[in-house]
């Protein structure tokens, strides 16, 4: 009825200064109290209370210890090359530990036909070993100290049910809610109030997004060129001479566009069981929330690759028609004196002007998205009745889609669930989908 | 199980917990990268920075700016739209490589490790002269920058910028030093430029110093002031300075994984030309080095400052015919190329300039110190000494005219040599303002006037933003790219 477990833990690792130990504890408890209530509550199977806290060391990655050189692979008319790296571990560095708190209950009820858990987990990262950057005018670009210091709140949530069983179908549904209350950048290094942890290769000027780390701010927040705005409407300059007239003006700050991280994500399992069988899984992920910038999407404008540079603008003509003929895009807005305004502008020139004065709206998107992750057809092959019982004990055969569809996203030209990097996509490959097929075999 | 059978578990646990506990702690070197080394070869470092070197010298966009170059299909820097450069990336780079080389061979625990790479004296001299020339390329786009705390490793976490007037005079004490640091001991391993000729550094760091002072000819125009002395003591430094051809700091590229950065930039990209201003004015003098397609591949130029719509649509034709002219022609522009970081033609150029100005009383005259750079000039791309003199016959090069006049002379020569290094040219213009250029037709910068320095890049702004801050309240109109940096009076 009642549990409690304790567990102390020392950790000695190579990739860690000599002699240094790690010592990280965890207490977790739990109270059935469905032992109690059996016979007064008959439709609750099984309910638990549980709290635990634990700590969980931060290891750093091998050999950053110390600064060490490798020659080029490529040599100069026999001579070989070796750079300075550009990171260099801080003298006092070492590992660190994290600690959680948390508190859940799980219920199950009518036989375990229908479940609900829920968690709420408070971590604190103090002092983790992080890569912090530095001006490179000092020499070197990163510096590996234990600066870095998080703490991060949130919600999860699982609910299981099985709506249907009968002799030779059954359904169960399984689903999953995030919440992440807080993550929050409670310190970074002395002196430091800021840390870009993600941005773009600048090129030619052209300076993309970057996700920085602020004390006292959210994890992973996307700053980036943007449209000057009075009381939300953008800005467009109206003086006839100047070279962007009609335009949108560039805000002289960085814009806040939002945090890289999402506000909830989930996903639901479906498994359907057919004539004992067969096995159909339908699984979905889903995530709300949270901004990616997409360089595909910028360059893509600028060179007029993308269906939106073709389109017909509000007066039925394309905009790559020229204004003096009635083409051209609009631009609606405000002056510098918040009066409403609105001009038509050339499309190559609109085009480029964005992506050559840093103004990236256009280019940023929710990473919000449904989608349909694993679809697999599974036919649980009878040993039994094919006599091979001495050897083989079972075996099943799947088909297996993965990647299967994307259901929902706002960005129709990129999947926000394969970006790889924090800030965004940079021009990387499509994900994919794949098909394929598995056959387990138990012996 | 009863009791006793618990115990010799019990003990044998705790005995294999005590003995084991301190052989679990001593890792002996599994940490240790059996791919890399602590201690670095300096050596290898020296090649690297060489390696990158004439990145300084093949640079577009001052290019742009002087109007060497032209911009074909997405015309924007010669428009002038204020790009934020980086010099971050320098200093980490090569700069820290240097500085590296000065560390390891200084420090006593290191430098039995860099012996073998040539006299420690002669290796730290180097390290010197090649930071100075970087620290040179960065104050002369930028203006002021991090000098006396830059490059301590990360010890310094946030470098102030000094003033390009002290790091100006920093980089010449630190030429000056490493002249005399020289010693006769082993030389040096890695050189892939003079080949461990260390009569060969000391003309170059001489030719450093010569070119170093004349830019500060606004600041310091007479005889008697600091420019002209530095000038001097450079010239008649013992060592002498680079006077020929052979003498000149080049990089020959080995092609493969090493290529000619002007080869590098036509890989499969047809952005960037010779501009029709700086075509018309060479074929104006009926200058060789143009009309033998030496310069640029044709005589056809890329029109200058024009935006994109007249780019692709009125010039568009003549941009898909492909006989527009590429930066120098093909033989220039292969894999293996060489690329002349500091030539003869520019120091003679400066002596002639610095004669005539009154700073020094050398031998030669003004007039056979220029005649002479010409002839340099037109031999270091393959022309023979009769075209320099046919060359030299057109009045509007003869030395000719006024005081003033003589020296606009040698600032068009000068301009002329200096191609293809855009950085150089851009800073000749500035300091002369020979030729007169003309402002790109569609510009796109509120000012529309030919930037006269590099804004200060986003890096600096986000690790450092306090010293970039106050540095740039120090500019006039504040970190914009019309202020001007000090050795620029207006």
């Amino acid at each position: 009825m009642l549990f409690a477990e304790f567990v102390l833990r020392g950790d000695w690792a190579s990739v860690l200064p000599p002699g240094q130990g790690l010592f990280t504890n965890s207490l977790g408890t739990s109270f059935v109290f469905s032992d109690l209530v059996k016979n007064e509550l008959p439709w609750l199977s099984y309910g638990k209370i549980r709290a635990s806290y634990g700590t969980v060391t931060r290891l750093i990655d091998p050999y950053q210890l110390s600064v060490a050189y490798s020659l080029n692979t490529q040599t100069w008319n026999g001579n070989g090359l070796m750079a300075t790296p550009n990171t260099f571990p801080d003298k006092n560095l070492k590992g660190a530990v994290a600690s959680t708190k948390e508190i859940g209950i799980d219920l199950r009820f009518l036989k375990n036909r229908l479940g609900l858990s829920v968690t709420y987990y408070h971590s604190v990262d103090d002092k983790a070993p992080i890569s912090a950057q530095l001006s490179g005018t000092s020499g070197v670009t990163n510096l590996l100290a234990n600066v870095g210091s998080t703490r991060r709140r949130g919600i999860d949530m699982q609910f299981s049910i099985k709506p249907i069983i009968a002799k030779d179908f059954s359904w169960d549904l399984n689903a999953t809610f995030s919440k992440q209350l807080e993550n929050t950048v409670t310190a970074i290094a002395p002196g430091v109030d800021q840390l870009i942890i993600s941005g773009g290769a600048s090129f030619n000027g052209i300076n993309p997004p970057i996700t920085v780390n602020a004390v006292g701010k959210q994890w992973g927040m996307m700053y980036g060129g943007g449209v000057k705005r009075i009381n939300g409407q953008p800005v467009i300059e109206t003086d006839p001479t100047s070279p962007v007239y009609g335009q949108y003006v560039k805000d002289p700050d960085l814009v806040f566009y939002g945090s890289v991280l999402p506000e909830y994500t989930g996903g639901v399992q479906n498994t359907f069981t057919l004539f004992k069988n067969f096995t159909i899984n339908v699984n979905i992920d889903y995530q709300v929330g949270g901004k990616f910038f997409s360089l595909s999407d910028m360059w893509g404008s600028y060179s007029g690759l993308l269906a939106r540079t073709a389109v017909l603008n509000d007066k039925g003509i394309p905009i790559r028609n020229a204004v003096a003929d009635g083409g051209g895009i609009k631009t609606t807005g405000v002056d510098e004196n918040g009066k409403p305004a609105s001009f038509y502008v050339e499309a190559q020139s609109y085009f480029h002007s964005l992506v050559e004065n840093n103004i990236f709206d256009d280019y940023i998107y929710d990473l919000s998205f449904v989608k349909l992750r694993e679809l697999s057809f599974g036919y649980k092959i009878p040993v039994n009745k094919l006599n091979v019982r001495r050897f083989l004990q079972s075996a099943t055969f799947s088909i297996v889609a993965r990647n299967a569809w994307l259901i929902y996203s706002k960005t129709k030209d990129f999947d926000p669930a394969e970006i790889s990097s924090v800030y965004g996509e940079d021009g990387q490959l499509p994900g994919s989908r794949s098909i394929g097929v598995n056959l387990r075999l138990g012996f | 199980m009863n009791l006793f059978k618990r115990v010799p578990l019990v003990v044998a646990l705790a005995a294999g917990l005590v003995t084991g506990c301190e052989k679990i702690k001593d890792f002996g070197d599994t940490n240790v990268d059996p791919n890399r080394t602590t201690t670095p070869n300096t050596a290898a470092l020296l090649t690297n920075v060489l390696a990158a070197i004439a990145g300084r010298a093949t640079q577009q966009n001052p290019g742009f700016y002087c109007q060497y170059f032209a911009e074909t299909q997405y015309p924007g820097i010669s428009l002038y739209t204020i790009p934020q450069f980086d010099f971050d990336g320098i200093y980490a780079g090569p700069m820290y490589d240097c500085q590296n080389i000065i560390n390891t061979c200084s420090d006593p625990l290191t430098s039995p490790a860099a012996e073998p790479n040539g006299s420690l004296n002669n290796q730290v001299a180097i390290a010197r002269i090649l930071k100075a020339y970087h620290y040179w390329t960065i104050t002369d786009a930028w203006g002021d920058a991090p000098y006396s705390q830059a490059l301590t490793g990360g010890s310094i976490q946030f470098p102030v910028y000094d003033k390009q007037e002290d790091i100006y005079k920093g980089i010449l004490s630190e030429l000056r030093g490493a002249i005399t640091q020289f010693d006769a001991g082993n030389s040096i391993k890695g050189d892939i430029v003079y080949n461990g000729d260390i009569s060969k550094w000391k003309k170059f760091a001489n030719s450093l110093r010569l070119l170093i002072s004349l830019r500060m000819s606004k600041r310091y125009p007479s005889g008697g002031d600091f420019a002209a002395t530095e000038f001097k003591a450079a010239l008649t430094d013992a060592a002498g300075s680079i006077e020929t051809n052979a003498d000149n700091f080049t990089v020959v590229y080995p092609g493969g994984s090493f290529r000619n950065p002007w080869y590098a930039l036509y890989d499969g990209r047809k952005d960037v030309g010779e501009s029709v201003s700086f075509i018309s004015l060479l074929t104006g003098l009926a200058d060789r080095r143009q009309l033998s397609a030496i310069y640029g591949s044709s005589q056809i130029g890329v029109p200058y400052g024009r935006n994109r719509e007249y780019m692709n649509n009125q010039w568009g034709g003549i941009f898909s015919q492909d006989q527009w002219s590429r930066i120098l022609n093909d033989s220039h522009r292969a894999e293996n190329s060489a690329v002349d970081v500091i030539h003869a033609a520019a120091i003679l150029l400066a002596r002639a300039e610095a004669r005539e100005r009154g700073w020094t009383t050398e031998t030669l005259t003004a007039e056979e110190l220029y005649r002479k750079a010409i002839t340099l000039s037109f031999t270091q791309w393959g022309l023979s000494e009769g075209e320099a003199t046919s060359y030299y016959n057109n009045v509007a090069v003869a030395y000719t005219g006024t005081i003033a006049e003589k020296i606009n002379k040698i600032a068009l020569q000068r301009y002329i040599a200096l191609y293809p290094d855009g950085l150089q040219g851009w800073c000749e213009w500035r300091r002369t303002g020979v030729p007169a250029l003309t402002a790109a037709q569609d510009a796109l910068s509120s000012s529309g006037n030919i930037p006269r320095r590099f804004v200060y890049g986003a890096n600096d702004y986000s690790t450092n933003k306090e010293n970039v801050q106050a540095a740039a309240a120090l500019l006039e109109g504040g970190d914009s790219q019309d202020a001007r940096v000090w050795w620029d009076k207006n």
